[in-house]
């Protein structure tokens, strides 16, 4: 379990970008990071990793503070950074590098992904695109079989089968005592994924819901036509009509999670409704 | 402290695989280089003389030392690499022992055997060679004695590379400058302290000078414990290193 306790951090001594941060993450879901540009989620997910030590505040994963940096920790965590760097030689030799340090990387499950994600193990790292290295990043921080899966934008560079395929190996391999945190701007690729989402606004979160719960409260919904309903909590345009966020009536629905972003960036008293 | 031989290994052979042979084939043929060209303009002049590989290699190790002391850490001067290098599943401890055994103590040992293949070579060509040449066999007491020369010099810029993320280098000169002077001004008022002959001197009589007992002042415990510090040091910038990592944000 994840726990982020009274969290203030800044970059400078009088600045701050997080005051009094406070969520937990259960094992054996999915959470999306969600924010606008320079919300603070890169800097976030490095504080979870221990990368970056808190001001004030803690944060743990399973007991353990994460700014020790304790080796018992950092093997039960795997960071997947937005533009991971790789090195230039083979994937066998980075596979013989680093593989070691985690106890439950599975060998056969890395191959298995390279094979899905249709990248040639026996080459070298430097003679691969970058969709390629970002799916090898991906299938390695897959394979390692840790606890806290932290990835910062996966789906970046990759094209469509790929982000299909990754969905696919995501959800195959979320076991019920690992917790996986996504922060992504490309909802739409991840959005089927996710059990919850956190929305951080002005260094505070503005959200930290089950999407189930959100969708027993609001529903999305295209309505044809120039007007909005009164009902409506916020509205944006679409071709011949809007896709409108409103309040649930008690009927099953799917919560368009970019729909809800921009509705609650714009107007977070909508939460309070 | 946490410390697993089996995570030291792998650190040791990934540091030795991704970045010691590397600079250690670029040192080896700057070494090599020089060596031939101090030697060849002796190879076919007809006389023997003896040539000297031995002050270069001097000179290529200490200034190797440099280089690689400086690039121990090139993990850490981007930032993305950085926090990959810091999430990755080993002690500080561990890091910088694994990186301190392959850029310190392996370091100096390589140099030293390519002194011995670079000797053999050229004394093999100097038989063959008309006229020929001898190889000097100059590795004495002083080449051992600049051993810890070599290891503080390598070590001092290990930890230059650990502190500053970036510019390690320069910054790193920087700072040995500053740390020269604070040693020499702290060198200087022990030695007023307990050389009275010093004091005289300072007090306008540079004759008393003259009469102090050089031999004696080379036994000195103060003087025996600055030349033990000078062994001391590496080990004492090898636990700086492991401070400085464990306390390293990305």
């Amino acid at each position: 379990m994840l726990t982020i306790n009274n969290l203030h951090y800044g970059y400078k001594k009088n600045s701050s970008l997080f005051e009094g941060l406070e969520f937990v993450l259960d094992p054996g879901k999915i959470t999306g990071l969600l924010g606008k540009n320079g919300a603070g989620k890169s800097t976030l997910l490095r504080l979870l990793t221990g990368a970056y030590f808190p001001k004030t505040g803690n944060i743990s994963f399973n007991d353990m503070p994460t700014k020790n940096r304790d080796v018992n920790l950092l093997s039960s965590i795997y960071f997947l950074q937005e533009d991971d760097v790789l090195p230039s030689y083979r994937i066998s030799r980075f596979l013989d590098f680093y593989a070691p340090f985690y106890p439950s990387f599975s060998r056969n499950d890395f191959f298995s992904m390279l094979e899905k994600f249709d990248v040639d193990h026996t080459q070298k790292i430097s003679a691969l695109s970058f969709g390629q290295k970002k799916k090898l990043s991906v299938a390695f921080a897959l394979a390692t079989g840790v606890r806290l899966l932290i990835l910062d934008e996966p789906t970046n560079g990759m094209d469509i089968p790929s982000k299909s395929i990754l969905r696919t190996v995501i959800s195959e391999s979320l076991r019920e005592d690992q917790s996986i945190v996504i922060s992504t701007h490309q909802i739409r690729d991840l959005g089927q994924l996710l059990d919850s989402i956190v929305i951080i606004e002005n260094g505070k979160i503005l959200v930290k819901n089950d999407l189930y719960d959100l969708a027993q409260k609001f529903t999305c919904g295209y309505i044809p036509g120039r007007s909005i309903p009164q009902n409506a909590y916020y509205a944006e345009p679409a071709p011949g009509g809007h896709v409108v966020l409103s309040e649930n009536n008690g009927e099953p629905s799917d919560i368009d999670i970019e729909v809800f972003f921009n509705a609650v960036i714009s107007n977070p008293t909508i939460l309070n409704s | 402290m946490t410390f697993q031989l089996s995570r030291f290994f792998q650190l040791t052979k990934i540091e030795i695989l991704q970045n010691f042979i590397k600079s250690i084939l670029i040192i080896s043929l700057i070494y090599f280089g020089i060596s031939l060209l101090g030697i060849l303009p002796y190879m076919f002049n007809g006389h023997r003389v003896t040539a000297d590989i031995h002050s270069s290699w001097l000179t290529v190790t200490i200034i190797g030392g440099i280089i690689v002391g400086s690039a121990s850490f090139g993990e850490i001067t981007k930032r993305h690499s950085r926090i990959n290098y810091l999430n990755l599943p080993a002690s500080a401890t561990e890091k910088v022992l694994s990186k301190a055994v392959v850029n310190i103590i392996l370091f100096p040992i390589a140099m030293f055997v390519l002194f011995l293949v670079v000797k053999g070579l050229f004394s093999g060509l100097a038989n063959i060679t008309a006229g020929g040449i001898g190889i000097g066999d100059q590795f004495e007491l002083s080449t051992w004695n600049m051993m810890s020369v070599i290891l503080l010099v390598t070590s001092l810029f290990f930890y230059g590379s650990i502190r500053f993320n970036n510019y390690a280098f320069p910054l790193t000169i920087a700072w040995v400058i500053l740390f020269v002077l604070a040693i020499a001004a702290i060198s200087f008022l022990v030695a007023l302290m307990i050389f009275p002959e010093l004091r005289e001197a300072v007090a306008g009589n540079p004759q008393a000078i003259e009469s102090m007992n050089m031999p004696s002042i080379e036994h000195h415990w103060v003087i025996t414990m600055f030349k033990y510090l000078f062994y001391i040091a590496p080990i004492i910038f090898i636990v700086l290193s492991i401070i400085c990592l464990t306390e390293k944000e990305g």
